[in-house]
């Protein structure tokens, strides 16, 4: 699917990820900004796929039903805890951005810096903008935040069967190389519980993640759920 | 080509496989192909039913049967295969009906989205058409990347001899996800002479109508289409178009001369069946089209139908610093020349790497395939060594030129059929064993020569372009009229494309770019073609803009406003008097740093510059950078300004005949598996910036060149970044080669996801937490006591 359009790019989100550490974006970026980012949203092309499945609890693993795929660990176990259903879900700003970016490492690399920072956050507020759709369709579900693939200790290893079973790679173009890093590089993949009773946990934290804490928002003292 | 299942007025296909197993309660996310083994009476029956349907064609169900799909199969590429194809003819036992081996997308992203080499797509292919020998025709499928596909057309085509079938996927827009085009995909595959072309999947008949239309006009393949049953509902993905409805938008296609009909996702026997009523009583509509002079790549498409700019920019021959680049491997200065060129408006890059001592036919395969993963202009491969020419083809994404043969029999007979073979065109030089006649008549004869040596090749005219060669008006002045003279008899009287290198005109003379425009207006009056030229000389680009505005070519002078409208504001502001190049860089101001050190390099040695200017303000930069004082953009801004100084300096020091000294040789890599380099590349440029020598071997890259670029340079730091967790082992394992080896070189890490600690866990020697950092460790490994 391809209804969901990229705008405006969060200026807080971006300073973050240049690593900016009060925020505080200076005149000469914030007019770099101006001038580059309709370029990055012009490549920008957010396609998504999505399917939601009835949550099937088996010995050690979790299993969408009517499927092959195992998800395994406690932490997913904990995210999809009370959870009827779950949504898998996967979203990437396509291969055009990676052609940008390629062509800014080797031309400028300062403009390399900041449209990497911007094709995170258009990333971000494309999935953002699916979650919201996704709770408006199941609108009589609460819904857990996005668990990403490799969150935790659920493996990253079950990249590309996930990625097959939502036929990602027919439907929006996304696969995996050898290493369970996503192509094209700038796409998310997570699971969304969806359960009738109230959620206890609304939001992400370190446990969740496979970096625990060693990223490089707590690198300097931040969080990136903040 | 012998005759085919094409001859034949309409060909029928089958419809979906996928559909008709998940209604049969196939599990998702389960390997379809594995029910070939299985469960063979259930597949052979989905297939009767379709034969029984009407179809002429079906595909056995080998659509996922790589090697990468089934890596957890328990059965073999070969194993399925074979299986799969016996199911299918069992089914057309007592029929006409022929199997298709069907090939899908191999589902791993090919280079340069993805890391998958473009030999090793060719070699999953190859296992495929070796294990499926047994099928009446190849059928490629549901592709969508162009580059695939050409690997899959050779890997057929050169381990078989069976009739192949190419459909790709396009969106709504009219491209595929990797960018490219229907015209492209057309050109590059009707010159690649497979059978029959089109398009599957994707949308249903009715929205494919349009993109059906425009295929058309760029093939006189048979066209194929094999829309899904309409569009899927988003929540119960059933789709909308029941059979009756879907012949009924098929049977327009006829007028648009498809000749082969089939259904993709959510079709089934009742469609085949209704298609076939549809046809019974049609009659084949000719697409008779003539296909203009072009090349291409998959995102864009240059007709030869208007003066076209050939950049001659990448080329070693009297470029110092691009002798160097080429001897140190420097890929990003190429690729920076390119991008140059494009963005001056070049229409077509001509690729020579041809320099004593290199491999030039590696070095070709690189410089591509880097060229084609920035830049969408298609390439004309320059060398005259035909293994070189073949390489630089083989890896070409689209259709290309060649550049070039002459007249002589033997480089016809070596270098036509490997354009043929590769689907290209090719420039043909008015020159034989005898070298360049001095009459416009025999040049014209060699032209004619030429032509019909690349028809009996089964070079089509289209794509035969010839050069008359432009001899250097100070020396031969009577000359220049007779290379225009010949020129235009090429193009009147045999009705080819002309190119001309036009640079050559003006040598001895002073003022030499006056020489060259008005020569290059002359050759464009006279039908000049393709014009190889230096498209950053802005005279040069003005000639061929002004041209056609006065040719009646650029209607309302359209491209000529807007390439000159906006000229007086974009004029570079005139520099502050009293800026230092100390300001400039502290600033990240990168053309008055530059400026400033073009001024400086007037009274001041270039050592000076750099030891007394330059590495203080960069200091100064990575200081306040550890300090907070300034952030990554900033640091990245100062050290940009500085690179802009030092390629002054280097350019100042090469017209001297120096080379600037070297700190130190660092070897940089982004570890196998890893895609992402940005860290690598600050690390390499502040790296730079502080004297070092810095062989960057890219992303992606294997233990072992790591080793051997170390070796090769006798480099005594090797740097390594990884930015995922799941590539930690690459780093690991590229570590340990490297003290395998027993190397007399330190190795430092970095990247997001690493630790001090974990670095030295896996046998760094140092872990660099940024690029300053990286500097002062090359600065304590390098330093010379």
């Amino acid at each position: 699917m391809n209804d969901i359009k990229i705008d405006k790019l969060n200026r807080d989100e971006i300073a973050r990820y240049l690593e900016y550490k009060n925020s505080m974006l200076d005149e000469a970026m914030l007019e770099l900004l101006c001038k580059e980012e309709e370029k990055l949203l012009k490549a920008c092309s957010f396609r998504y796929v999505y399917r939601c499945f009835d949550v099937l609890r088996q010995d050690d693993a979790i299993i969408p039903q009517g499927t092959q795929l195992k998800l395994q660990g406690e932490s997913i176990t904990t995210h999809l805890k009370g959870c009827d259903k779950m949504l898998l879900v996967a979203g990437t700003i396509s291969a055009e951005v990676d052609k940008l970016l390629r062509v800014m490492n080797i031309t400028d690399l300062l403009k390399a810096l900041v449209y990497d920072a911007m094709a995170n956050v258009a990333i971000e507020q494309g999935m953002e903008k699916l979650s919201d759709k996704l709770k408006s369709i199941y609108g009589e579900y609460n819904h857990t935040f996005r668990f990403g693939i490799g969150y935790g200790d659920l493996s990253i290893d079950i990249q590309k069967d996930f990625l097959q079973l939502l036929n990602a790679p027919k439907l929006i173009g996304l696969t995996v190389n050898d290493s369970n890093m996503m192509l094209p590089t700038k796409s998310i993949t997570a699971i969304i519980g969806l359960s009738k009773n109230e959620l206890t946990k609304k939001n992400i934290d370190c446990n969740d993640c496979n970096l625990q804490g060693n990223c490089r928002f707590r690198k300097r003292g931040e969080r990136c759920n903040e | 080509m012998n005759s085919t299942i094409f001859d034949k007025k309409f060909v029928i296909l089958d419809g979906a496989m996928g559909t008709m197993l998940i209604n049969r309660g196939m599990k998702l996310g389960s390997i379809p192909e594995e029910l070939s083994i299985d469960n063979p009476d259930m597949i052979i029956d989905i297939h009767k039913q379709y034969v029984n349907a009407g179809s002429d064609v079906i595909y056995a169900n080998t659509f996922g049967a790589n090697r990468y799909k089934l890596s957890k199969s328990k059965y073999s590429v070969k194993e399925v295969i074979s299986a799969a194809i016996a199911n299918a003819k069992k089914a057309c036992e007592g029929t006409d009906t022929k199997v298709a081996l069907d090939l899908g997308p191999i589902g791993k992203m090919m280079e340069p989205i993805g890391d998958m080499k473009f030999e090793e797509a060719y070699d999953i292919y190859k296992e495929q058409v070796l294990a499926g020998s047994a099928a009446d025709l190849i059928v490629l499928e549901t592709q969508t990347d162009l580059y695939e596909v050409k690997a899959a057309v050779l890997a057929c085509k050169e381990n078989s001899n069976l009739p192949i079938m190419v459909t790709m996927t396009f969106e709504e827009n009219q491209r595929t996800f990797t960018g490219c085009t229907i015209e492209s995909m057309a050109v590059t595959l009707s010159a690649l002479c497979v059978d029959a072309i089109g398009i599957n999947c994707s949308l249903g008949p009715k929205e494919l109508y349009s993109l059906v239309e425009k295929l058309r006009k760029w093939t006189t393949l048979p066209i194929v289409v094999k829309p899904n049953a309409g569009l899927p509902d988003p929540v119960t993905n059933n789709y909308n178009t029941t059979p009756e409805e879907f012949a009924e938008e098929m049977k327009k296609m006829i007028s648009l001369g498809v000749k082969v009909f089939g259904g993709c996702c959510g079709t089934n026997p009742d469609y085949v069946k209704a298609l076939k009523t549809m046809l019974a009583d049609k009659k084949p509509f000719e697409n008779e089209v003539s296909i203009p002079s072009c090349v291409c790549t998959p995102a864009k498409m240059v007709c030869i139908d208007r003066p076209r700019v050939i950049g001659e920019r990448i080329n070693p021959t009297g470029k110092k610093l691009f002798k160097e680049a080429l001897q140190k491997h420097d890929i990003n200065y190429i690729l920076n020349r390119a991008i140059e060129q494009a963005e001056a408006g070049a229409d077509i890059l001509d690729v020579n790497v041809g320099l004593p001592g290199i491999d030039e036919e590696q070095m070709m395969i690189d410089v591509v395939k880097s060229i084609q993963s920035v830049v969408d202009l298609p390439l004309q491969i320059d060398s005259t060594i035909p293994k070189v020419i073949e390489a630089g083809l083989r890896i070409y994404n689209g259709k290309a030129i060649v550049n070039s043969v002459n007249g002589e029999d033997e480089v016809l007979d070596n270098i036509l059929p490997i354009v043929k073979k590769y689907g290209a065109a090719v420039v043909g030089l008015t020159l034989d064993k005898d070298g360049i006649p001095k009459t416009a008549e025999k040049r014209f004869e060699i032209a004619n020569k030429i032509l019909h040596k690349a028809l009996e090749y089964g070079i089509p005219k289209e794509d035969v372009y010839i050069d008359c060669l432009t001899l250097t008006a100070s020396a031969e002045q009577e000359g220049v009229m007779n290379t225009l003279e010949a020129l235009n008899r090429v193009k009147k009287e045999l009705g080819l494309k002309t190119v001309l290198g036009v640079s050559n005109i003006s040598f001895g003379l002073p003022n030499r770019e006056l020489v060259n425009q008005n020569f290059l207006t002359m050759a464009l009056a006279y039908g000049l073609d393709l014009p190889i030229i230096n498209p950053n000389v802005a005279a040069m680009m003005g000639a061929v803009r002004t041209y056609k505005v006065l040719a009646n070519i650029d209607k309302s002078a359209v491209e000529y406003i807007e390439a000159y409208a906006n000229a007086e504001k974009t004029e570079k502001p005139v520099m502050a008097a009293d800026i230092t190049l100390e300001y400039a860089i502290a600033k990240g101001l990168k053309d008055e740093a530059g400026r400033i050190t073009v001024k400086m390099l007037e009274t001041m040695e270039p050592m000076d510059i750099i030891n007394e200017h330059l590495i203080k303000a960069l200091d100064e930069a990575g200081t306040k950078f550890e300090q907070g004082k300034i952030f990554l953009p900033q640091l990245i801004s100062s050290a940009g300004a500085a690179t802009k100084a030092f390629d002054e300096i280097k350019k100042n020091m090469a017209s001297g005949g120096e080379t600037s000294k070297s700190n130190g040789t660092i070897v940089i890599a982004t570890v196998k598996g890893d895609v992402h380099d940005i860290g690598k590349n600050i690390v390499k440029v502040l790296l730079e910036n502080y004297g070092y020598d810095v062989i960057d071997l890219g992303k992606d890259v294997d233990y072992q060149a790591v080793v051997d670029a170390v070796k090769k340079y006798d480099a005594k730091l090797v740097g390594l970044s990884a930015l995922m967790t799941t590539t930690l082992v690459s780093m690991e394992n590229t570590i340990k080669l490297i003290k395998e080896n027993n190397l007399d070189c330190k190795i430092m890490v970095g990247g997001a996801v690493l630790t001090p600690d974990y670095a030295l866990e896996i046998g760094a020697d140092y872990y660099s937490k940024d690029a300053k950092e990286a500097v002062d460790i090359a600065k304590k490994v390098l330093t010379k006591i």
